[in-house]
């Protein structure tokens, strides 16, 4: 324990009670003989009161995190509430791009419409002009009108046999316009639904919102 | 342990192990200046050692569960001191050897080079305790930290030994070592020992 027989190194444990009952006495008594380790214990002493005395430094802010203010759903809150910033990004996108799909195969079947009843009608009328030069000589030669007729309702019309081939005819091409132009509708009235679902500008403000509020419980989590 | 036989302590730790976020709150302002200048006399004070108390603060409340020691101002000051140590030890360019020394092996006692105040006289001295605290920081950390866990904070050998994670006989040489290197340094500056 000693040094030399001086128990210099357990100085600090006697001055600190920290020795053991056998290891103290035997201190005890060097120090009664030894007036160089009582003048070393005392200089300790003088060290420790020194330390102990020495003015506190002082933080320049509060330490303390403030977990007492930050709710436990906070985290959780703001991943959903980025989930579905995201999301709402992805609806915009979506939304923005079917509508300007649908906005341009509207403007094609409309486009695409008037050809079609276009070519119902010319395949229609060619018949009743063949018919009308064909028919003034002899009415027994209406083969070709009656088959025109029929070419007519290939493409969809109910021409009735037996009626004025003129007649018959003309009607054909004029149910083609009708039934095209319905159809066109038809195919809008089905692509509108879609695109009318939400105005795309709603999910991209939702976006927004849902993003700041995520942005501000980040904060608020960082802060604690 | 003192802080543990109060039973509005113990009361506040048992919340705050169970999650009571403003009892942890209520524990750490208690012990908030303490870590800061233990902190502070170990990395300096100043911003660093500010992120150390409060990044020790935001690791205890995280672990606060498993917390099941008989002190939490040790358990804090655990926290605080690791941390403080690895800063300082990041901090320096050139790892130092962690050199042990022997427990036998004595310290060397610098002799007086001119007579001066004793020691005794100066604990009032605004003076004399800037020369204190100017000599701790020449003592290495490890030796540091348990010299002002022991003469600052009042921890006993046993549980500064926890808190630093070392041999309670290491801990006894660390800080007679502390005090010796102390004692030197204000010998050389011209202080007087009481028995020169």
């Amino acid at each position: 324990m000693s040094t030399k027989g001086h128990p210099r190194a357990e100085l600090s444990a006697y001055l600190d009670d920290a020795l053991p009952v056998a290891e103290r006495s035997a201190v005890d008594s060097h120090l009664k003989t030894c007036d160089d380790c009582r003048a070393r214990l005392a200089e300790l002493r003088s060290v420790t009161l020194l330390i102990g005395a020495l003015a506190d430094p002082v933080p320049s802010r509060h330490l303390v995190p403030r977990v007492a203010a930050a709710p436990s759903w906070l985290a959780p809150l703001r991943t959903l509430t980025t989930l579905a910033s995201g999301i709402s990004v992805f609806l915009f996108i979506a939304s923005a791009l079917l509508t300007n799909v649908n906005q341009l195969a509207t403007t094609t079947s409309g486009q695409a419409a008037a050809p079609a009843a276009a070519r119902a009608a010319g395949s229609a009328t060619a018949p009743e002009r063949g018919v009308a030069g064909s028919s003034t000589p002899a009415s027994n030669q209406a083969q070709p009108a009656g088959s025109a007729a029929d070419s007519a309702k290939s493409q969809g019309t109910a021409a009735p046999t037996g009626a004025g081939f003129s007649v018959t005819a003309s009607a054909a091409p004029q149910d083609a316009i009708v039934r095209a132009d319905q159809n066109a509708q038809r195919d809008n009235a089905r692509t509108v639904p879609t695109t009318l679902g939400a105005n795309p500008w709603i999910w991209l403000a939702l976006a927004v919102i849902l993003g700041v509020i995520a942005i501000a419980l980040q904060r608020r989590l960082r802060s604690t | 342990m003192k802080s543990e036989v109060d039973p509005e302590l113990a009361g506040l730790i048992t919340r705050a192990r169970t999650g009571d976020s403003r009892a942890f709150d209520d524990l750490a302002r208690r012990e908030e200046r303490a870590l800061y200048r233990h902190a502070a006399r170990i990395v300096g004070p100043g911003p660093d050692a500010e992120d150390v108390v409060q990044d020790a603060f935001l690791s205890a409340w995280r672990s606060i569960r498993s917390f099941e020691g008989t002190s939490f101002r040790a358990w804090l000051f655990r926290i605080v001191t690791n941390r403080a140590l690895d800063r300082v030890r990041s901090r320096k360019r050139r790892p130092e050897l962690p050199l042990e020394p022997a427990d036998d092996e004595e310290a060397t006692w610098a002799e007086p080079a001119s007579p001066g105040p004793e020691l005794a006289d100066l604990a009032a001295s605004r003076e004399a305790r800037q020369a204190v605290e100017e000599a701790l920081k020449l003592v290495p950390e490890e030796q540091r930290a348990a010299l002002l866990l022991r003469d600052v904070e009042g921890f006993a050998y046993e549980e500064i030994a926890l808190i630093t994670g070392v041999e309670i006989g290491t801990v006894k040489s660390r800080i007679h070592r502390a005090r010796v290197a102390v004692r030197n340094t204000l010998i050389t500056r011209g202080w007087r020992g009481s028995g020169g």
